[in-house]
């Protein structure tokens, strides 16, 4: 499994663990305000991130340091992260041009105090989630089914 | 496009350089196995500078490593001349 693999499934699980930690609120806090801590997910993903980040580094200098280098990205999973990217941008462009039709019906509707920060971060939390989610999923789905050929 | 088909032969000369492994050969030309195995399976067009460096990772040039079918005749020019 590459690198970029690895990444898109530590995705889908922290993904997995947050919706799971919002469905656990809903009882608690009721259901659209449990959905206002969906933006707490990009602090979530940003920190798995630089772990992640730090530890590749950590183990690269450990290899470098007994002389044993390894390739861990190459212009294969940049065509591939790039392509995820792409996929994933798309959705959560949708996403936000969506959201931004909803501050516009409330605005019409209810005046420019009804538009409110809150809404605002429930469509970036979902956007967040989406790009995440879809780029991770994309990340699978081009890797491919080459990795399971163990032929030599 | 179909008939347009890159194919590669690096499957069989890792066999024919004594049985190279697909990791030493990913490491002779810094990439990951996987790409390797990608290639062999036509699922992944290198870039032409690892299109390079997989040739001369087997001592061969870039067209004994992979050739090039679009259903056409390879040399349109001498067949023009012949006519």
């Amino acid at each position: 499994m590459t690198v970029l693999q690895k990444l898109a499934w530590l995705n889908l699980v922290v993904l997995g663990l947050i919706l799971l930690a919002l469905a656990a609120l809903v009882p608690l806090k009721g259901l659209s305000t449990a959905f206002h801590y969906l933006v707490v997910s990009s602090a979530v993903f940003t920190a798995v991130w630089i772990a992640v980040l730090l530890g590749y580094v950590i183990r690269q200098g450990l290899n470098r340091l007994r002389n044993r280098p390894e390739v861990l990205w190459d212009e294969r999973e940049e065509a591939i992260y790039y392509k995820a990217c792409t996929w994933a941008f798309a959705a959560s462009w949708v996403l936000m041009v969506l959201g931004n039709g909803r501050f516009l019906k409330q605005y019409l509707e209810k005046g420019p105090e009804a538009v409110s920060v809150v809404l605002l971060s429930d469509v970036l939390g979902i956007a967040f989630v989406v790009l995440v989610g879809v780029f991770s999923v994309s990340v699978l789905i081009f890797s491919g089914k080459e990795s399971r050929d163990a032929g030599k | 496009m179909p008939g347009n088909e890159v194919t590669n032969s690096i499957r069989r000369l890792r066999f024919d350089n004594g049985e190279m492994t697909q990791q030493e050969l990913a490491e002779r030309v810094g990439v990951t196995r996987q790409t390797i195995i990608a290639i062999e399976s036509g699922k992944y067009m290198p870039s032409l500078p690892l299109a390079f460096k997989l040739a001369r990772a087997f001592g061969k040039g870039v067209e004994e490593v992979f050739s090039f079918e679009d259903g056409r005749p390879q040399s349109p020019e001498k067949e023009a001349v012949g006519a």
